[in-house]
């Protein structure tokens, strides 16, 4: 199964925003990367929380856009007399990249495949897990793999799976990722996710290939059989729902829950159909952490406990169609599969699911490298 | 010291002072900027991708792949495609602006420079929304029952956009040579020649080679390292080095890699640059006619 979910993008791709941010932004991870090298760059070790669950002022949302019921953020500012502005990034890597330049988020949308890489660097601060009432939490969460340490740095927030939304009368075999090689009809509107883990990864696992491998052979390998398919590509974009939209788009790589919202934006959906193929779907789960340079993480930590409450979650899950991790949650998205039946999962989905890892060490230099050819 | 003088140095100290903001402003916002850039180039990165000081050269042997290649290719294709297509459009505005518009000429030439006011990333994005899919253009083509044009994410897209973003600065160097040149001399050349043709070629042309020289690098040097036109107005396949490296940049882990493209960029152009003013040096040192009254001299020759 696939990754994670991704909320629609509220701009068109590349965003004016992320434009914007180019220069100022590149020069700021800059300075921080000389601040990192004079500062001998030591990884925090865990130490004890700090944070008290208790209204510290106001707080700064580092997020998705679109990515969360109005009735839920309005609930929180109401009950607490407090304001939540949300800012928003259009990739995990941004998302990281502006995390790591130091800025005060009190909150942030984290991810299963980027938190180890947070916590190492120090980027998030803990918190107790007794601080929270956990009892709507799926058991998986209690210790997932990408945060099973004794101090906590997240709750799930959104899961699901990576596939792809397609136009059903013009695509060649729709049950597998070589959707994307054999459908001709589509040539020229075709999407692939700009995300180098997704998009390298779905064609590793086209060629029979672990998601995750790092060997740069079988990377280089799924980086060919892309280019074979560029020449047909409308577009490396994860903006889904403004691409089909617009009617240049017939088969999009996408996730569950843009794949839910795009359809859901449809007047009339039925010519259009969404698969993640059977046993090469890779799964993750965005996450709420509280930032390092935090201004109110008390704050920001009771918005986490009001998150997990089952009246938030399923009004969170029906709005963005992703899995929240909490029993409540859950229950809302399997009461969205009558219309969406792509939204089912299994009973042991958390269990059982391909988890996407991020690109790291040695392999992130590959999948850097190779990416950069892709794009070239 | 007499008082003169002495009144003498401190307007030359004046002066020198008021040099200071604007130097501290370049060294904040540009020299210290660079040398950032230069010394990550070389850089490593740490587990989050950040850049942390070392020496490698591998950023650059990434850059020398041969998989660039193409992008470098494409850019210059598209810079010198830019240029071309300015020259012939700016020549004609500022020559008409110069010479038939009267006192409308100067008005002339502010049309084409208003856009200029407009943000850059706004009249991209009109240029979007003309071009789009269900955009203005289709649309207009759909009502009068023509069918649609794709031109979004295409190299005509592309190189329309930039065309458009640095028209201006082709247009103004030339409209400011043509105001130089003294009528009589076209009258003179044409006695001389005869034909229009000939004289625009022989006279007017010459006569104007350092504004048109001004203008194709204004536009030639700044399209090269455009990168936001062909993120709104090109596709998958209409990648630019300007582009690939803001990439780079936004990406975690690959900021080295981006600061070492914008090194070999910057040497690049630093070359081209340097090239072309040894040409100019070793013409004009070698006694061809610079100025238009070299040129009337060259051509009563």
């Amino acid at each position: 199964m696939p990754e994670v979910s991704r909320p629609r993008r509220a701009l068109p791709n590349p965003a004016r925003r992320t434009i914007l941010r180019g220069g100022a932004f590149g020069a700021a991870a800059l300075l921080s990367g000389l601040t990192a090298a004079c500062s001998s760059d030591k990884t925090t070790a865990a130490a004890a929380p700090t944070v008290r669950p208790e209204p510290d002022g106001d707080i700064t949302w580092f997020t998705w856009s679109q990515y969360v019921a109005d009735s839920v953020l309005q609930g929180f500012e109401k009950k607490y007399g407090v304001k939540v502005k949300q800012t928003f990034f259009d990739s995990d890597e941004v998302m990281l990249q502006k995390l790591a330049t130091g800025l005060p988020y009190d909150l942030v949308t984290t991810n299963s495949a980027y938190l180890p890489r947070a916590v190492q660097a120090g980027l998030v601060q803990g918190f107790r897990w007794s601080d929270l009432d956990t009892s709507d939490i799926d058991p998986y969460f209690e210790k997932p793999v990408y945060d099973a340490a004794t101090v906590r740095y997240s709750i799930p927030y959104g899961a699901g799976g990576t596939g792809f939304l397609y136009k059903k009368s013009e695509v060649t075999d729709p049950t597998s990722w070589d959707a994307f090689w054999k459908s001709t009809a589509a040539k020229g509107k075709i999407t692939v996710l700009n995300q180098s883990e997704e998009t390298i990864g779905m064609a590793l696992l086209h060629l029979g290939e672990d998601l995750n491998s790092s060997d740069p052979a079988k990377i280089t390998a799924a980086v060919d059989a892309l280019l074979t398919i560029k020449p047909s590509l409308e577009g490396i974009s994860s903006d889904t729902t403004s691409d089909v939209e617009g009617g240049g788009v017939w088969l999009a790589h996408t996730w569950s829950g843009s794949a839910f919202q795009t359809l859901e934006a449809m007047k009339d959906s039925s010519a259009w159909a969404y698969t993640q193929p059977t046993g090469a779907t890779p799964v993750g789960s965005d996450l709420l952490s509280i930032g390092a340079n935090a201004k109110s993480p008390g704050t920001a930590l009771l918005f986490m406990d009001w998150i997990l409450k089952p009246a938030n979650s399923s009004a969170n899950a029906s709005y963005t169609g992703y899995l929240t991790g909490t029993k409540s949650g859950d229950a809302a998205v399997a009461k969205l599969t009558s219309k969406y039946p792509f939204l089912s999962v299994p009973a042991d989905f958390y269990q059982t699911a391909q988890w996407k890892q991020a690109p790291s060490g040695a392999r992130q230099k590959v999948m850097t490298q190779q990416w950069a050819r892709f794009n070239a | 010291m007499t008082s003169a003088s002495r009144e003498r140095l401190t307007g030359a100290r004046l002066w020198t002072a008021m040099l200071g903001p604007a130097g501290i402003l370049l060294l904040c916002l540009f020299v210290i900027p660079l040398a950032l850039v230069v010394v990550f180039s070389f850089g490593n990165t740490d587990i989050i991708g950040r850049p942390v000081l070392g020496f490698t050269l591998a950023n650059y042997q990434e850059v020398a792949q041969s998989y660039n290649l193409p992008t470098v290719g494409r850019t210059v294709l598209f810079a010198a495609a830019t240029t071309v297509v300015c020259v012939a459009i700016g020549y004609a505005v500022a020559y008409t602006a110069a010479r038939f518009a009267g006192k409308f000429g100067p008005v002339l030439v502010a049309a084409f420079v208003a856009p200029w006011l407009v943000d850059y990333l706004v009249r991209i994005y009109a240029w979007k929304s003309i071009l789009d899919r269900s955009g203005l253009l289709n649309g207009l083509l759909a009502s009068l029952h023509l069918g649609s044009v794709t031109l979004l994410g295409t190299p005509w897209a592309v190189i329309a956009g930039l065309v458009y973003g640095y028209l201006p600065l082709m247009i103004l160097p030339i409209y400011a040579s043509l105001g130089q040149l003294d009528p009589a001399v076209i009258d003179a050349g044409k006695d001389l020649f005869g034909t229009p043709r000939r004289t625009f070629l022989h006279v007017t042309l010459p006569a104007t080679r350092e504004g048109l020289i001004g203008g194709c690098l204004l536009v030639f040097l700044p399209a090269l390292g455009d990168f936001a036109t062909t993120q709104f107005l090109g596709g998958p396949n209409t990648t630019m080095i300007g582009s690939t490296v803001s990439e780079q940049f936004l990406s975690a882990g690959s900021q080295t890699f981006g600061a070492a493209m914008t090194v070999t960029l910057l040497a690049a152009l630093a070359l081209t640059v340097g090239l072309a003013a040894a040409v100019a040096r070793r013409r004009r040192s070698a006694g061809e006619p610079v100025d238009r009254l070299d040129v009337a001299a060259g051509v009563a020759r």
